[in-house]
């Protein structure tokens, strides 16, 4: 099921109101995903101005507050209420059909919108990926069994905790949990300084506060590398990417914190080894081990924040 | 304050079920409060009800068949595990400033069992909509669910779709090989406003990463 809980402020993103629906309501709608759109409905009410619902189920600019959680609740019930409605409606037969095709896909939205190069395009990011690291998930990174491949590739991001720490000259990326005070701004924590006490929405990453900060790491890589980092409308950071592998040209890309965008989020950039003009689906004949070099560029006023790597 | 005048339920919305799905009314008591946007007892104009039905019947209503079959009331085991995906929302984040508190608590929908204070406004992570709705199936399932229907809240404060996208062996299908979920529900549409704040990026993406995580799940 899918619960569409975005309803912006109007004075903050003027014209625009309802959030990524107008990306999903198409492909929900194709693979018939049960959606409730609760914030779009309360402001269908005629018999409520839409200012006064939102003033309730909004806490701030954008969250619902806890009595818009509880709505939210109530919605996705009524849902549920009503498709139960209609499949105690049905017969028997057509009960058993829908077991069927519960079980079932159609053909895949990217193809009927955009053919084969959309397809090729979600093929490509529905690969299996070749190398995967996840700065964000701290419970997996404090397992040494879980993170073993993390830790290989990563071997100085918990240094501390072996007591091997670095010169203090030397400028370099630290593992930081972001967790929001009570007064509502994002204050930093190295990890080995993070309360043990996780709480869900602290956001942890790799990060770069000191120009000059690099790391260098050895990643399986084949035609792409997707990067996740924090964009955000506040700070400046720019970080360069260097890709070095034998027998192959070195590759340069750069990555900016900075968005014109009024919020603070994950964004994912894609760095392509392959031209693409040599189309989606081109790659070298086999995946190599390719050199990879973060670096955090002079100017910067503000931390650079990396959250994954993946590679296909 | 707008009252709309008392409706007579349709002959579908029986008041009592003792399904652990209740009835349009037990859901209307269980959630509702005077002067809200749920009004209890008056359910909300067809209009309404249309448009927060988004996407249902057909494919939708298969979907749903096996977990509604589950919490059809006869079955000895009705225990749901429901897991939920999502970014700052699906983790009960939410900071009303000055006036927005003020704002809430001089509404007349403001629960006078509540507390004013920051609290009672923000939810955290144990006041989301999916800890409302598992209570809300708890409230009615102890014959079928003695221990409770069980969630977990996959939240990731700041994330898009495509997090979990590319996260999707290492966290979703990690998470699904130790317990599979029955019910999986995302809520991300907040922070998934790719045309409008990716304008920059390519703009297949906005449809290719719900497409991804659509067919993944």
């Amino acid at each position: 099921m899918y619960a569409e809980s975005a309803w912006f402020d109007p004075n903050r993103f003027p014209g625009r109101k309802w959030g990524g629906w107008p990306d999903h309501k198409s492909v929900l709608e194709h693979y018939g995903i049960p959606t409730t759109f609760w914030t779009h409905a309360l402001a269908q009410n005629p018999h409520r101005p839409a200012n006064v619902s939102r003033l309730e189920v909004i806490a701030d600019a954008l969250h619902p507050s806890r009595r818009g959680h509880e709505v939210c609740a109530y919605f996705l019930v009524e849902l549920m209420l009503a498709e139960r409605k209609r499949l105690e409606q049905l017969p028997a037969a057509e009960r058993a059909q829908l077991a069927v095709q519960a079980a079932t896909l159609p053909t895949t939205y990217a193809q009927k919108v955009g053919g084969t190069s959309l397809f090729e395009k979600l093929l490509d990011i529905l690969e299996p990926p070749l190398t995967h690291v996840d700065f964000t998930d701290n419970k997996c990174w404090m397992d040494s069994r879980c993170s073993l491949t993390w830790r290989r590739l990563f071997p100085r991001l918990l240094d501390s905790a072996k007591g091997e720490a670095t010169p203090a000259a030397e400028p370099r990326w630290e593992w930081t949990m972001l967790r929001k005070s009570a007064q509502g701004r994002y204050e930093e924590t190295a990890w080995h300084n993070a309360p043990r006490l996780a709480q869900a929405a602290d956001k942890w990453g790799f990060m770069a506060r000191v120009t000059g900060a690099t790391f260098a790491t050895q990643l399986n890589i084949s035609r792409v590398l997707r990067v996740g980092y924090l964009r955000s409308y506040s700070g400046d950071a720019n970080v360069s990417v260097r890709m070095e592998c034998d027998g192959h040209e070195a590759q340069l890309f750069t990555l900016s914190r900075r968005w014109e965008v009024n919020a603070s989020i994950y964004a994912s950039e894609t760095l392509r080894l392959v031209k693409e003009e040599a189309g989606a689906g081109a790659a070298p004949a086999h995946p190599n081990i390719w050199s990879v070099t973060f670096t955090l560029l002079p100017g910067a006023s503000s931390s650079f924040t990396l959250y994954s790597l993946t590679s296909a | 304050m707008y009252h709309r005048p008392v409706t007579r339920f349709p002959a579908y919305m029986a008041p009592h079920s003792q399904s652990p799905l209740g009835s349009h009314q037990q859901a209307l008591d269980f959630f509702g409060l005077k002067h809200s946007v749920i009004d209890a007892h008056n359910p909300l104009p067809n209009v309404v009800m249309d448009a927060a039905h988004a996407v249902h019947a057909g494919w939708a209503l298969s979907r749903l068949a096996p977990v509604l079959t589950k919490l059809n009331g006869s079955s000895a085991d009705c225990c749901l595990h429901i897991m939920t995906l999502g970014g700052s929302v699906m983790c009960g984040v939410g900071h009303p400033t000055g006036w927005q508190q003020i704002k809430a608590f001089n509404s007349p929908w403001f629960p006078s069992k509540w507390k004013r204070s920051f609290d009672s406004i923000s939810p955290g992570i144990n006041h989301t909509w999916a800890n409302a709705l598992v209570e809300y199936l708890d409230s009615r399932s102890s014959s079928c669910c003695p221990a409770g229907h069980r969630l977990r809240n996959m939240c990731q404060a700041g994330v898009a779709t495509s997090f979990y996208v590319q996260t999707f062996e290492a966290r979703v299908l990690r998470a699904f090989r130790e317990d599979p979920a029955d019910l999986v529900i995302v809520d991300i549409a907040t922070n998934d406003v790719t045309p409008f704040f990716y304008p920059f990026q390519e703009a297949d993406m906005s449809i290719l990463w719900p497409t991804a995580l659509t067919r993944r799940l």
